[in-house]
């Protein structure tokens, strides 16, 4: 009985105690966000969506962040009369690699001005940091307007202490001949054709546990984009593998490089836990080139 | 995945298994439009005063755009005589228009729409407009007849925002359509509320987006005054001309080949597994009207 009310006792006052941590740290991030800047205010309550809820926000654009694995987005609006409204919204991604994945996929040029990536547009900056990604908007911009959403973008990832990490699946990309800006993280087949056809179906079994990244590379007059993804296990690898065949083209059984109708090749390995595939790849010695780095890589890592 | 989608979801899926051969093929599809289909007939027409140097929609233009795409459309020498083969003074009709806030569907071509069902002997209180509350809205609840008229925009899911999208507010949980990319939009062609109503579509290519950055998809850099209407009774047909052009433009200005993703596949998927209408080249019959400098098509 002592015992128990001893246990009961402890849970009663550690419990409280998380949940305030959690919400603190979850609530400070926004309370760090000035509600006035430059003559700016923000005087509403701020909204906040989860993945139910965040549809009415932007429409089919939820989609993306729920492919990436997403708990709340949390929006501001700042008005200030004859300048446009600057809209900032603060998406909880569930980790540093989901917050990477959804900036990959909604970006143009890559820019590091603010957190780990960002983007300056027009009207606009975008980055991600930490388990962050965050949209600061004004549109028509002003001198006023573009100088305000600089300091708020610098502000908010001040406030942001996690630099976060990229996804490590990245890390196993050969770097010689990389075009950057081409990565693109994801975990939803429906990436898969990010940089040019592979397939409308779910060909490779990605899902939620695999680790799929897609990039360009180019050399001279050589171009291919190389997809890695990374399976729980060999075997799944391997099944992935073998749906592969039989869905995109049966003559990778016998050959693991083939030469499609449009003299572009294709190719696929196997790597322990990796499918390693080649796409819309110049010359068949570009592919073996790719394949080879990714051998090299694959070998020191595991 | 949700609970209260499994059931909707997977509805699709069984409609999309009995298709599945389509699926297979859509790695080439050249192989799978081979057979003859009647033509669709889309007029894409364009003017250099569509817009205004502030950006604005120029109504006297937009008017005349929509006059002539129509007589050209229905082979007729007055707008009002191509109007009167669609519509008819009883009917009740609804503009399915689309407000998005950074690309809306032209206030300027509702109006143009509205006045001339009204001048074709349609009652005013028989008109309404909407987009978001058509569900809720009496004149949707009992039209007889639709206008499907929207900006083409890409589109973080769907590639896309296209006609055979702009029917998703028909539906109250437009999320049960996102599956797959939004695959089989194409099924909402075919509840009551909208089956066989559609009278003319109208993509609207005075500013197109693009490339979609950010959560809300808009931004400035990508958008173009490409100055034009994509008008016909086919809404795929006209939404693969307009796709065709977005695609080129994405092209021109990446300098490279840089497809849409996620695709804009729920286009085809429009015409292979649903049959709603014919998104190959091959079987549209396109007529070009207005000036040519950066047509891209």
């Amino acid at each position: 009985m002592i015992i128990r009310t001893a246990v009961l006792t402890f849970y009663l006052l550690s419990f409280p105690f998380e949940i305030n941590l959690h919400a603190q740290v979850e609530t400070d991030l926004m309370n760090q966000i000035p509600k006035e800047i430059n003559g700016w205010i923000s005087d509403n309550d701020d909204r906040i969506f989860n993945e139910e809820t965040l549809f009415d926000y932007i429409d089919g654009g939820a989609e993306l962040f729920i492919s990436f694995g997403f708990s709340k987005a949390v929006n501001r609006t700042y008005y200030r009369n004859n300048q446009p409204d600057i809209i900032v919204d603060v998406f909880y991604m569930n980790s540093s690699s989901n917050a990477f994945g959804a900036f990959s996929h909604s970006v143009g040029k890559i820019g590091n001005d603010f957190g780990m990536q960002s983007q300056t547009a027009e009207g606009a900056i975008l980055f991600w940091k930490g388990k962050f990604y965050i949209s600061i908007l004004a549109y028509p911009e002003t001198n006023e307007s573009k100088k305000a959403i600089e300091q708020i973008a610098q502000k908010i990832s001040d406030a942001i202490i996690d630099n976060g990490e990229f996804p490590l699946v990245i890390s196993k990309l050969p770097k010689d001949n990389l075009v950057n800006e081409s990565i693109r993280y994801f975990r939803h087949y429906v990436w898969l054709n990010s940089h040019g056809f592979i397939s409308n179906e779910n060909i490779l079994n990605i899902s939620q546990e695999t680790e799929c990244v897609i990039a360009q590379y180019s050399k001279g007059s050589s171009d291919a984009n190389l997809l890695l993804i990374e399976y729980k296990t060999s075997e799944e690898a391997e099944l992935a593998i073998e749906k592969f065949i039989n869905g995109y083209d049966k003559r990778l059984a016998a050959k693991n490089i083939i030469e499609r109708n449009d003299n572009l090749w294709v190719g696929i390995q196997k790597l322990g836990r990796y499918f390693v595939g080649v796409f819309n790849c110049s010359s068949e010695k570009f592919a073996n080139e790719l394949f080879s780095l990714a051998r090299q890589i694959n070998n020191k890592i595991e | 995945m949700k609970s209260r989608e499994i059931t909707r979801r997977e509805f699709i899926k069984t409609s999309a298994l009995t298709t599945a051969s389509t699926a297979l093929f859509m790695n080439s599809p050249e192989k799978l439009f081979a057979q003859t289909k009647p033509k669709s007939r889309v007029v894409l027409i364009r003017d250099e005063n569509a817009v205004l140097p502030s950006g604005k929609t120029n109504s006297e233009v937009i008017h005349k755009m929509i006059d002539e795409a129509v007589k050209i459309l229905f082979e007729t020498k007055d707008p009002q005589s191509a109007w009167k083969k669609i519509i008819k003074p009883e009917d009740v009709v609804g503009i399915k228009t689309n407000v998005w806030n950074y690309l809306r569907t032209p206030l300027e071509l509702e109006s143009a729409i509205k006045k001339r069902l009204m001048e074709v002997g349609v009652k005013e209180e028989n008109i309404g407009i909407n987009d978001r509350g058509v569900l809720r809205d009496p004149i949707f609840q009992k039209a007889t007849t639709l206008i499907n008229a929207r900006p083409m925009r890409t589109h973080h899911w769907s590639g896309v925002g296209s006609l055979v999208k702009n029917y998703i507010m028909f539906v109250p949980n437009p999320s049960d359509y996102h599956d797959d990319s939004c695959a089989d939009l194409a099924v909402i062609w075919k509840l009551p509320i909208v089956k066989g109503k559609t009278r003319l579509n109208i993509l609207v290519m005075l500013t197109p987006l693009f490339h979609s950055v950010g959560p809300h998809g808009f931004s400035p850099e990508y958008v173009w005054q490409y100055k034009g209407l994509i008008v016909g009774i086919d809404p795929v047909a006209c939404d693969a001309v307009g796709l065709k052009i977005i695609e080129a433009k994405r092209k021109e200005f990446f300098g490279e080949d840089k497809p849409l993703s996620p695709p804009a596949k729920h286009i085809q998927l429009s015409d292979l597994r649903h049959k709603l209408g014919n998104a190959d080249m091959k079987n549209i019959e396109l007529i070009f009207s207005g000036f040519a400098e950066g047509r891209l098509i």
